[in-house]
């Protein structure tokens, strides 16, 4: 009988360096990547099927704004821009809720405390902004999740009325982003409600099955 | 390979430093397209690393870069080019995938699975029968990438940027806005992953 355990330690740094080879060779990127957007159309596989009215509106209104005088990259044009403009699909905030509420114990580390300083960090480098979390607050919320429902969103669970009871979902995004690509409508056919405020660059919404917003009155971020 | 400031971010990409405009002026199209060169590897990597599948990774990138000049007055200079452009990478090929999956959910001729079926008969293996690495990439690579794909999408992107690119922690931390403990983490697993199951199919295939 051979004996792997013996075999898989000497073999082991070997088949390291057999994976990274074989994984270099795969996924070698080009050198470099030019930002070419009309070259983009080619790319039937991430293409939007259905252009949004009011979307297209404002990102249009965003390339218009464009000064005259601005210098142009290489493979910049401003005007093939207008016809590429594609939307993110809108985040099903019922999913986010059910995902971020039954997260199944979560590890140490996303407990409170930890939560708010990843959060914080996270929100600067984004918004330019600065979540503040009082540490009564603090000690309420689990997380930072993420979600491919909505990819850029930095969300937390918070359990304003005890560790047993149905917890809240948070999400902080840039106000920007969420006023042109969030709906926010659609979560009460489940029986949840959602607030939003914003505070210097930062949009916090509340997805809650209560009536009332618990904790949104509790966060405060500045610029 | 670029630096990683204190705060995590790239130096020489995201700080203000190689460009001597006010604070509040918006990011224009030329340091944009500057920027995101400097990036682009990286975040080609993340795609592919995120669809475990190289295939689109170059049109993933394309529409993210597309979506966040449009968005590009939402960029603070400072701050974390390398990781803003990363929320909308994940957010394209996520869309995608997402796409991918209901386009999946349709009727398919019953003839076209006979060719698959012999396909997935055929072994694959990246160990020889005694234990030795096979020679020849072409069947370790297709093992590799199955392997590769069974992980989750954060530790492919991790280990990807970490083999391929050769990143730091810091930097892979920086672009995936995640705790560099995570990162470490991510990548000790997914090798782990990948190491053990490849041993297994040595140990399956000589059972066999």
């Amino acid at each position: 009988m051979k004996n792997w355990s013996h075999d898989d330690s000497m073999k082991r740094d070997e088949l390291d360096t057999r994976i990274d080879e074989a994984l270099q060779r795969q996924f070698q990127p080009p050198e470099k990547l030019s930002f070419t957007p009309r070259a983009s159309a080619g790319g039937a596989g991430f293409r939007r099927p259905v252009v949004w009215a009011a979307a297209l509106l404002v990102c249009t209104a965003g390339v218009l704004w464009w000064p005259s005088d601005a210098p142009l990259a290489p493979g910049v044009d401003p005007e093939g821009l207008a016809a590429e403009v594609a939307r993110p699909e809108r985040p099903n905030l019922i999913e986010i809720y059910e995902q971020i509420a039954t997260f199944p114990d979560p590890v140490d580390d996303c407990r409170s405390g930890g939560a708010s300083a990843s959060v914080v960090r996270s929100l600067e480098s984004r918004c330019g902004s600065s979540l503040e979390l009082e540490p009564e607050t603090a000690r309420l919320l689990v997380g930072p999740f993420s979600s491919a429902e909505w990819p850029s969103g930095t969300m937390m669970a918070g359990y304003p009325d005890g560790p047993d009871e149905a917890p809240v979902v948070i999400v902080a995004e840039c106000s920007d982003f969420q006023s042109c690509c969030i709906d926010l409508g659609a979560v009460g056919a489940r029986g949840l409600q959602h607030f939003s405020t914003e505070h210097g660059g930062v949009v916090l919404t509340e997805i809650t099955p209560h009536a009332e917003p618990r904790l949104l009155a509790r966060l405060t971020a500045r610029p | 390979m670029q630096g990683t400031g204190e705060d995590g971010t790239f130096m020489g990409m995201a700080s203000a430093s190689p460009f001597d405009f006010e604070p509040e002026r918006p990011i224009t199209p030329h340091e944009f397209a500057e920027q995101f060169g400097a990036v682009s590897r990286s975040l080609w990597t993340l795609a592919a690393g995120i669809a475990g599948d190289a295939s689109d990774a170059d049109d993933a990138v394309q529409e993210a870069a597309l979506l966040a000049f449009q968005r590009r007055a939402q960029f603070r200079r400072g701050t974390n080019f390398a990781g803003w452009l990363a929320t909308f990478v994940r957010h394209v090929v996520n869309n995608a995938g997402r796409k991918r999956t209901r386009r999946a959910t349709h009727a398919v001729d019953p003839d076209s699975f006979a060719g698959l079926a012999d396909e997935a008969r055929a072994p694959i293996f990246a160990i020889d029968e005694r234990g030795a690495l096979r020679e020849g990439s072409g069947a370790f690579d297709d093992e590799v990438s199955s392997a590769l794909s069974e992980l989750a999408p954060d530790a492919r992107a991790c280990l990807l940027l970490r083999v391929v690119l050769e990143h730091s922690y810091a930097e892979i931390a920086a672009i995936l806005a995640l705790p560099e403990g995570t990162v470490a983490s991510h990548v000790h697993r997914a090798r782990a992953a990948l190491r053990e199951r490849l041993q297994h199919e040595a140990r399956v295939t000589r059972i066999r």
